[in-house]
């Protein structure tokens, strides 16, 4: 390995200053604590002949060759670190192994390696973190990151932190993405339960309720996240396993009918109860919803959900700038992270408004309705009080606010 | 102790356990700055504005209820009336279709009854409603006469004719279907037919029937989904811890 | 106080020198860790994409080896039980051991709950007070409880005997008793609560099943006294501390128990899948015999099965048994067999068919595997280095009087 090269960096100063210019730009800099520490270990050990000022500036690399001139290492040195061979023949032994692990070493050798070591590991650490450093790290960003980093629970904060959490949120976007987004913190009304039925006698397959859920949520384009799924089901007996969901032909295929899944906002989720840190709870307008910067990632909801309602971002999200849905809200559709839980909301950010979830206003068919259970005019009680409904694995009495049902 | 005795043992401890830790410390600092957004030419960042001081007022959050008003501010829509009863529905609303139509009003050109104009019009060469070809049930039971009035001297070309003779405005043509269609109206005037405008608080306004169903073929397309089946996680990532976000082109996409 | 730090100061000059054969083992192991590291910092970089994992088998190889490695530790009650309760004076010698292995056994838990973790960074929000612990709602948060709980006994129990022995002075019973008592129960603990954290969910049929705690025990107090003979031959060969037969004798009876009574809890779970399969036996249907075209995990079971059933069966033989050859091949037999049951055989069934019906089929990627193996290192490093510190001060040659003021 020592053949690679080293890079040697400062330690970013950067930290601690925030509205730092781009470091990239700036001129290159002596590298300091590195260096300060290589100079203190080697003075402790009345190493003198190093020159510790070659050493070469700010995001330099040098090889193996060059690091081993500037400390000067002798032919002696250089053997004790497995430079050149001089173990006796045979050396690959056990006998010749334990010689060359014994072999005694001066003071001044073993500092040099050492500082060369760290050097070496700094030098990895930092190659390690620079490619975010720049940006990642330096000025405002930083910072707001660091505040993101240590706030609680949005369900325990007050009034007062919820806004300034959500500044600092439409405040990192914008430098993030150059678009600042509004995020809503609009919170139940009361008299109201969201409830939803599909009909699956109308739904066609046509898939516009993905695209549009996609777009409106600001899914990751990259995994493909998508929180619905439409089954295509031949007729017959109606039983979800003999459903597929990744048909790609003219629809409707003749002899088939399709049934939508999606998070379906059970009155008793499993998901929520075993969440170990909260970080998903049920609002008082029954809309199950995740705190995307309190979940750990553990995947235990997921495994806890009996309808395939939850998805994770098992990479960085990918949402294109220009397709970015900038109406947001906290519990919704704001941008996630890498290693998070998330799921359909209803489009809390659009029902909390008034408005109709992005699928339901999308699809051509009128397959899917929505509305207020607590409302007795409203149409998803018509449909529950006149058609005849059901749910899936209700013997699980998870009690889904989902409801199917058929012309 | 030994550990006074520096031996090539220690160094190489060292190297081997910052190489670790760095491995570790960069992917944490990488995973904990991560952008989560994909920017396109991230250099071209805006200058970063100063954090607004004053908070945004929390508007909106004192109404207690919710409406749909604000999203229909831009639609036209009227009262929904049964056919049967002539009563308004109370509640629902059907959005209007009269200024949607384009050749409208229909008295411009129906002067005279259909056959004088069908032979006044071939002989001029010219075609009229050539884009409408009729498809709505049988022939021998639908015409283009059941639903429109087509003699001026008898009727009021721009009212739609119900089976019994009476008119209705193009407006509440979902009268005439429901004429035939009465299971479909009454889910439709219920909710489980059909599709509302504005959101889902009150008040209630629908789509008419004509908005989804061309009256003169309501037949529904055969048509490709809008989407790719998804891909990831149905792969063979074995080998790859890299997941493949270039999805090939499948063959009859349109 | 200055006696704790001089006892570690010891300690730690003891992990720092030993024969080369150490040396290189600890570099072996160490090297098994560096690798490790890497290919968690591709993970974490990356995204948790970079396993095998997705959507629908969101558990694999990390949570199958934390379930199993969940009954090693439990399986240290096989040796304290008649140690410390029953005063059998055979197990004298190996509960130490046992105690040891409890702990690598819960820190490979720890870690490998870590590294399944999307967002390891912010696993403070568990911490009570600064975080939520949504307990006693949350199965997991039980299972933190018990695992820390068993860990933090594990660790003080032994460390108390062996700092009163490197001080040349008896042990308290009174002191370590109770804290032996309450590990007792708590052993049994560890390993319930991790079987409710899976039995407790309707939403995976495999899993929601009331043997699944019972057949949890039994497997482990099979697999861990299993690794407990062959661990204790180890140092029994490398070592100045001998074992008596005595000891691997009685060991061996209790794995032979175990094992036989985990083969009756299977026989049952396999009647009840097969005799009557219903829409819930698909994913046993799929382990075993494979599902629609997909049969990735059948060799693996099978593979189990055939590895137990020989196991046990050259363990019930008592001509068999006590040939140690072959007492220490159907140890190793049933440790792997029992590994490959608890952990691809049941974690990843559970997932399989996912919600819907629909099959995924999971294989980990390399970088899991060695991400895996790294974890394996660190647990046998931490035993190592434990052992490392109790062999001389059992033989009584680390004592606190030995400690030249001059060093060496």
């Amino acid at each position: 390995m020592g053949r690679d090269k080293v890079y040697i960096q400062p330690l970013p100063e950067a930290w601690s200053e925030p509205g730092h210019p781009d470091r990239s730009a700036g001129p290159p800099r002596p590298s300091r604590g590195v260096r300060e520490m290589v100079a203190r270990l080697l003075a402790q050990h009345q190493v003198d002949d190093v020159d510790i000022s070659r050493l070469p500036a700010d995001g330099q690399s040098l090889e193996w060759s060059e690091l081993k001139e500037i400390f000067n290492l002798s032919e002696e040195e250089q053997a004790t670190a497995f430079e050149e061979d001089v173990a006796p023949a045979g050396a690959w032994t056990l006998a010749g192994l334990r010689e060359r692990l014994n072999r005694p070493v001066s003071r001044r050798t073993a500092a040099k390696l050492m500082a060369m070591g760290l050097l070496t590991g700094v030098g990895f650490l930092q190659a390690g973190c620079t490619p975010q450093l720049p940006s990642a790290l330096g000025g405002q960003a930083a910072q707001l990151r660091l505040q993101e980093y240590f706030k609680r629970n949005y369900r325990l904060m007050t009034e007062e932190e919820k806004r300034e959490t959500i500044q600092r949120l439409e405040h990192l976007y914008e430098l993030e993405t150059g678009k600042r987004p509004q995020i809503s913190s609009r919170e139940a009304q009361p008299g109201v339960l969201y409830g939803y039925a599909f009909n699956i006698s109308k739904c066609r397959g046509y898939l516009e309720c993905v695209k549009a859920c996609v777009l409106e949520n600001n899914q990751d384009r990259s995994t493909d996240i998508r929180y619905i799924r439409i089954h295509e089901m031949p007729q017959g007996p109606f039983d979800m396993e003999r459903a597929t969901d990744d048909f790609y032909h003219q629809v409707p295929a003749a002899g088939h009918l399709y049934v939508g899944t999606q998070c379906f906002h059970c009155e008793n989720p499993p998901c929520v109860d075993v969440c170990p840190v909260q970080a998903t709870w049920k609002e008082p307008d029954g809309i199950v919803v995740v705190d995307y910067d309190w979940c750990i990632g553990c995947r235990y909801c997921q495994a806890a959900c009996p309808y395939d309602g939850r998805r994770f971002n098992w990479r960085r999200p990918v949402v294109p700038v220009e397709e970015i849905n900038l109406q947001q809200h906290y519990l919704g559709n704001r941008l996630r992270r890498q290693g998070v839980m998330e799921k359909c909301t209803f489009c809390i950010q659009r029902t909390r408004e008034g408005r109709l979830p992005a699928c339901v206003e999308a699809c051509p068919t009128g397959a899917r309705i929505f509305g207020n259970l607590l409302d007795p005019n409203s149409e998803i009680r018509w449909v529950l009080e006149n058609k005849k409904v059901f749910r899936l694995k209700e013997d699980l009495g998870t009690e889904p606010k989902f409801w199917y049902f058929m012309d | 102790m030994r550990w006074v005795n520096l031996r090539v043992r220690a160094a190489v401890l060292w190297l081997a356990g910052l190489v670790a830790v760095g491995l570790v410390a960069g992917a944490c600092v990488q995973s904990f700055g991560g952008v989560p957004v994909w920017v396109e030419g991230a250099e071209s960042r805006p200058a970063e504005p100063d954090p607004p001081v004053v908070a945004p007022p929390a508007d909106g959050q004192a109404s207690a209820s919710v409406s749909s008003l604000p999203y229909l501010a831009l639609e036209d829509y009227l009262p929904l009336v049964d056919g049967a009863t002539q009563e308004p529905v109370e509640g629902v609303f059907v959005r209007t279709r009269r200024e949607e139509l384009v050749s409208y009003p229909c008295s411009t050109c129906h002067t005279e009854p259909v056959d004088a104009l069908k032979q006044a019009s071939q002989a001029e060469g010219r075609l009229a409603h050539w884009d409408v070809a009729l498809d709505h049930a049988d022939q021998t039971v639908l015409t283009c006469t059941t639903c429109h009035n087509v003699d001026p001297n008898t009727s009021d070309v721009d009212t739609l004719r119900t089976l019994t003779g009476g008119s209705v405005s193009f407006d509440a043509s979902y009268q005439l279907c429901a004429q035939c269609h009465a299971d479909a109206y009454e889910e439709w005037v219920g909710g489980a037919h059909g599709k509302r405008v504005g959101g889902w608080a009150p008040p209630r306004v629908i789509q008419s029937c004509v908005e989804c169903h061309n009256p003169h073929q309501p037949q529904w397309d055969i048509r490709w989904p809008a989407m790719r089946p998804q891909q990831i996680g149905r792969e063979d990532r074995t080998m790859s811890p890299f997941p493949k976000t270039q999805r090939e082109a499948r063959p009859g996409s349109r | 106080m200055r006696g704790l730090v001089a006892f570690f100061a010891h300690a730690l000059d003891n992990v720092t020198s030993g024969s080369l054969r150490y040396h290189l083992w600890m570099g072996f192991l160490t090297l098994w860790m560096v690798a490790g590291a890497y290919a968690y910092s591709i993970q974490l970089r990356e995204g948790l994409i970079v396993t095998g994992m997705y959507d629908y088998v969101s558990w694999g190889l990390y949570i199958s080896n934390f379930t199993f490695l969940v009954g090693v530790a439990a399986a240290a009650l096989m040796l304290v039980l008649p140690t410390y309760v029953f005063r059998d004076m055979d197990f004298l010698r190996a509960v130490l051991f046992g105690e040891g292995m409890a702990v690598a056994a819960l820190v490979m838990c720890l870690a490998f709950v870590v590294v399944d973790m999307g967002g390891p960074a912010r696993l403070w929000h568990m911490i009570p007070g600064i975080g939520v612990f949504n307990w006693p709602r949350s199965l997991l948060t039980w299972d933190v409880l018990v695992l820390n709980g068993y860990l933090f006994l594990n660790l003080t129990i032994p460390f108390y005997i062996l700092y009163k022995h490197y001080r040349g002075e008896r042990a308290n019973p009174r002191v370590y008793l109770p804290g032996v008592l309450l590990s007792l129960v708590w052993a049994v603990s560890i390993h319930l609560v991790t079987a409710f954290l899976y039995a407790g969910l309707p939403a995976r049929p495999y899993w929601n099943s009331s043997l699944l705690g019972p057949r949890f025990l039994a497997s482990a107090f099979a697999a861990g006294p299993a690794l407990m003979i062959l661990i204790l031959t180890v140092i029994h060969r490398t070592s100045d501390y001998k074992v008596e037969d005595g000891t691997i004798h009685k060991l061996s009876l209790i794995v032979t128990g175990a094992a036989q009574v985990n083969l009756i809890m299977l026989a049952s779970e396999i009647f009840k899948e097969f005799y009557w399969p219903t829409a819930h036996s698909r994913s046993a249907i799929y382990l075993f015999f494979g599902l629609e075209g997909h049969s990735r995990l059948v060799p693996w079971i099978w593979a189990s099965l055939a590895l137990t059933v020989l196991a046990t069966g050259m363990l019930t033989l008592n001509p068999l048994r006590r040939r140690r050859p072959v007492l220490l091949l159907s140890c190793a037999l049933l440790f792997v067999g029992i590994w490959i049951e608890k952990g691809m055989g049941l974690i990843v069934p559970g997932f399989v068919p996912e919600p819907w019906g629909r099959i995924f089929e999971y294989t980990p990627t390399w970088v899991e595997i060695l991400v895996t193996l790294g974890i394996w290192a660190l647990g046998a490093f931490v035993f190592t280095l434990l052992t490392k510190v109790a062999i001389p001060i059992e033989l009584g040659r680390m004592r606190r009087e030995a400690l030249a003021p001059a060093g060496d």
